[in-house]
């Protein structure tokens, strides 16, 4: 397949609030093919979560647009695309599971009607043959005892479970493209490893191309083959995964790397934290975002912002000053 | 206190909560949030505890400050026992312990200044408002979190997620406690601004000598900040070992999962470690398990053909036979050759 | 605000004069006068401290009742909670207006019952916000903290939880004074209120129920009329604005 699933260029989003304009994302360019998957990494206020809702117009109408850029999914445009493409596509081709199942979940309905809910809307089956797609989703995404548990309601299954249920739900319509908003975060760690190794089955098995929207680098080094990193709204590194993450050139990247403790590194290595605090993102800034926080800034760093660009294959960059210093794979003590 | 005298000796802690209510409040039943829990915290050491949902270790830390009262078992600080103290007496040993809570947007009163804020543990205790060289001790202690003095007169909502953690450590330290009990203080920061606490909360250690419990479902940060470390399953202890071989050897399947569990930001050693996932949802606590707590989803056990004893008898932390330091382990099999034996076929890598 | 200054009548509201009996509006008084020579413009300035005194007095009395209550079942619990809700929802099972009634008859109409009646009548509203509130804050870590610092309960509950509960009191008490106001104009309307001759607005608007003040001397009833509902939008006014000013992130 030559031409790519998703793809996404300079995607700028600005909210409209009582305090102004704040402006989400500021420049995010990726491309995602048939059966990848992306990890889209970024802390609070980066800008990731709204640029996937913005993908499939989820963001509230009256106070969020999308300022600029281009979404194509399969080569069509989706930004100005109709609310009725858009809802064919939802839940469609394109499919997005949250980080708090309990609150995408509705109370009121058993698991299997929501399910079904999903199926017939997108026309997969009707009644009774929507009831046993909705059982055949739930054995999928492993949950045990699906006929039983598909007549419960969400508040009587467990994190993990209402998890696979969402996920189950993504799936009804067979989704070419799933994506996927912290879908762990507020997961016990063994709960986590279950669903993330959940979806890398379904990924393999259905040929499904994944977004994982996170703020953490250890899950997106274990799920994806591709990495764009994301600060104050904008793409700053982008690359294969493995390589971005032992040799990153971007000195937000690397900060982050340095300042976590990793259990594959002496546990007496220092933590270098990143100076300063995140940005305000309701004020605009002249130059480079992280340039306030940034060890390497030079004097051009503050008036002028770097375009985001390669720096060598399949490795873009929007940097003045890009690092190129190895992270050691043993660490010595600092 | 001599320099061996632990600071804190905590003896089969049980916890338990009330539930349901009848038309005037009697409690229909229990939920077992901590079941005889013990360990000890030296001097100027940091004990971490790690665990998931359920697992007890918020409800632990709580009881130690009195905030949830113990039904069973001895909390003994500095030598004095704290179980059964009313409020007026345990006043005066509040001093010895203090508290960093999880949320920086709660755990200040928003209605107070910072100054107000670190006054009030001073005035409580009757402290000097200013110390021996003549300084301001709010100021001092500002100083001391690295924050600026000059927002002694600021309101919480006007600082970041992270200076608001910094004020709630300074308010710990006011009363120059021997322990502080952190209870998962940076779970809600950003990634980029949790190493400055926890750099911050080293640094604090070693100038003040303050012994730590530090809470946490982080295990990597954990195994950085802590000499000892406790995890705990449903409300017991299933492993206690200093930080270095608790990660080097663990020998509980549960901590192994636990660990396994983690990932690690580096592709090619997440794509060839072996994981040892365990199957099914952690149990509540209002519907623990017999015997080992841990027995439901248990690999070793599965391997050894489910004896009975998982199910019937809860183990006892008993001293693991072949490690250096003290290293307890909570399980019936505590057989080194079937934990290694366990190990390399589900680890191969290792 | 300008009502408070309002005890600038040169005529008492009192003073019969027999000779200038239900006189339209003039120079000597400004609003005329009703059927028993009394001063208009006076009488709606001397109910303008009716109202005042009934609606502050009220909801002062009814909110340290209601505070008193709400603290102490919302912060201490189980049976203390338990007893002093059912004594609450005791007093609210009580419809209103049979309870004042009830009341006025016992004691007579006055100032002096009229406070306490509404007082009585509104303090479970008050119990139940700050009930509500306190089970909220009780929970928040900061209250937790102060324990664990060891603050005693007197001061955590008046220093940390009180001031915590201006904002959602300042509206309570707002609309109490609105509430109360209108309270005592329909009971004096009703003429179970202040009684002649002293001075207040329901009681004025009652003499509308006769058919020539009704048609022909409507300076008589409408000034009281319009007072009432200027006050009571003002206040809501103010509430909103107290509101606002007293929650520290507001501070710009």
């Amino acid at each position: 397949m030559s031409q790519p699933l998703l793809e996404v260029h300079d995607l700028h989003v600005e909210f409209n609030g009582r305090q102004g304009c704040v402006r989400a994302v500021r420049g995010l360019t990726y491309t995602i093919n048939e059966g990848e998957s992306m990890a889209l990494v970024g802390e609070s206020g980066s800008g990731k979560s709204v640029s996937a809702l913005a993908l499939l117009s989820l963001l509230p109408r009256k106070s969020a647009k999308i300022t600029a850029g281009s979404v194509k999914f399969r080569g069509e445009e989706l930004v100005g695309a109709s609310e009725k493409r858009m809802r064919e596509l939802r839940g469609g081709s394109i499919a997005m599971i949250f980080q708090d199942p309990l609150s995408s979940l509705n109370p009121i309905l058993t698991i299997s009607d929501q399910i079904v809910e999903q199926i017939q809307a997108h026309e997969q089956a009707e009644g009774k043959q929507a009831k046993e797609r909705a059982i055949e989703l739930l054995d999928l995404v492993g949950i045990p005892g699906a006929r039983e548990r598909a007549k419960q309601y969400p508040h009587q299954l467990s994190g993990g479970m209402r998890q696979r249920a969402m996920i189950a739900m993504a799936l009804s319509a067979g989704p070419d493209l799933l994506l996927a908003d912290e879908p762990t975060t507020a997961l016990d760690v063994t709960i986590q490893a279950q669903i993330l190794e959940l979806l890398a089955r379904l990924q393999r098995d259905l040929g499904m191309s994944i977004l994982l929207i996170t703020h953490d680098l250890g899950v997106a080094a274990g799920f994806t083959e591709h990495l764009t990193v994301m600060y104050a709204g904008k793409a700053v590194e982008q690359g294969y995964t493995s390589e971005l993450l032992s040799a990153p050139n971007h000195p937000y990247t690397l900060g982050l790397l340095r300042s976590i403790p990793r259990l594959d590194r002496p546990r007496t290595n220092a933590l270098i934290p990143i100076a300063g605090t995140p940005p305000d993102m309701s004020k605009g800034s002249a130059g480079c975002p992280f340039q306030p926080r940034c060890e390497y800034a030079q004097t051009k760093c503050a008036t002028e912002a770097p375009p985001f660009e390669a720096i060598s294959t399949n490795r873009y960059i929007a940097c003045w000053n890009p690092q190129h210093e190895a992270i050691e794979r043993t660490g010595a003590t600092k | 206190m001599s320099e061996k005298e632990p600071v804190l000796v905590i003896k089969d802690l049980s916890v338990r909560f009330a539930v349901g209510s009848g038309l005037v409040r009697r409690a229909k039943g229990y939920v077992q949030a901590v079941n005889s829990v013990s360990f000890t915290i030296a001097k100027g050491e940091t004990l971490g505890l790690v665990g998931e949902s359920g697992s007890g270790k918020t409800t632990v830390g709580r009881a130690i400050v009195r905030v949830n009262d113990p039904h069973e078992g001895s909390i003994v600080l500095d030598g004095h026992e704290l179980v059964g103290l009313s409020p007026s007496q345990m006043r005066p040993l509040r001093r010895k312990v203090q508290m960093v809570f999880q949320d920086p947007y709660s755990s200040l009163d928003p209605r107070q200044t910072v100054r107000q804020i670190l006054t009030e543990p001073l005035r409580t205790h009757k402290l000097p408002l200013v110390n021996s060289q003549g300084e301001d001790r709010i100021s001092e202690l500002l100083s001391l979190v690295g924050l600026d003095p000059a927002f002694a007169s600021r309101y919480p909502h006007q600082f970041s997620g992270g200076q608001r953690q910094r004020v709630g450590i300074a308010r710990a330290l006011a009363v120059e406690p021997d322990l502080i009990v952190c209870d998962e203080p940076i779970s809600a920061l950003d990634v980029s601004i949790q190493a400055q606490v926890v750099n911050l909360l080293e640094s604090l250690k070693q100038r003040l000598g303050i012994a730590y419990l530090f809470i946490a479902h982080d295990l990597a940060v954990v195994r950085h900040i802590s000499d000892r470390v406790a995890v705990m399953y449903l409300g017991g202890i299933v492993e206690i070992a200093s930080s270095e071989e608790l990660y080097e050897n663990p020998r509980h399947p549960y901590t192994l999962a636990l660990l396994s569990a983690v990932p690690v930001p580096d592709s090619a050693v997440e794509k060839t470690r072996r994981r040892t996932i365990l199957k099914g949802d952690i149990p509540s606590p209002t519907n623990m398990p017999s015997g080992c707590a841990f027995h439901t989803r248990c690999p070793l056990r599965e391997k050894l053909g489910n004896p009975e004893i998982c199910s019937s008898v809860r183990p006892e932390l008993i001293s693991y036979p072949t490690s250096k330091d003290e290293h307890l382990i909570a399980c019936h099999f505590p057989d080194e050759k079937l934990i290694n034996h366990f190990l390399q076929e589900k680890d191969g890598s290792r | 605000m300008a009502l408070f200054a309002n005890l600038i009548a040169p005529q008492g509201p009192t003073n019969l004069s027999l000779d200038n009996v239900a006189e339209p509006p003039s120079g000597a008084h400004w609003l005329g006068t009703d059927d028993l020579g009394r001063d208009v413009w006076a009488r709606v300035a001397f109910g303008a401290r009716t109202s005042m005194m009934v609606g502050i007095g009220a909801v002062s009395v009814a909110l340290t009742i209601g505070i008193l209550v709400g603290l102490a079942s919302g912060f201490f619990g189980k049976w203390i909670d338990a007893v002093l809700m059912r004594i609450t929802d005791g007093f609210m099972s009580v419809p209103p207006l049979i309870l004042i009634i009830v009341f006025i008859a016992i004691i007579g109409p006055s100032l002096l019952s009229m406070i306490t009646v509404i007082a009585l009548a509104t303090w479970p509203v008050s119990a139940r916000v700050v009930r509500g509130q306190v089970l909220i804050l009780r929970e928040q870590e900061f209250i937790v903290a102060a324990r664990v610092v060891g603050v005693r309960t007197r001061n955590i509950l008046f220093g940390h939880i009180l001031p915590n509960l201006l904002g959602p009191l300042s509206v309570v008490a707002t609309f109490g004074v609105a509430s109360a106001i209108l309270t005592e104009a329909g009971l004096s309307f009703l003429g179970l209120g202040v009684r002649p001759p002293a001075a207040s607005w329901g009681q004025m608007v009652n003499l509308a129920q006769q058919p020539d003040i009704l048609l022909d001397k409507l300076w008589i009833y409408v000034p009281s009329g319009v007072m009432i509902v200027v006050t009571v939008l003002a206040i809501n006014f103010i509430g909103d604005g107290l509101r606002k000013a007293v929650d520290p992130k507001s501070v710009r």
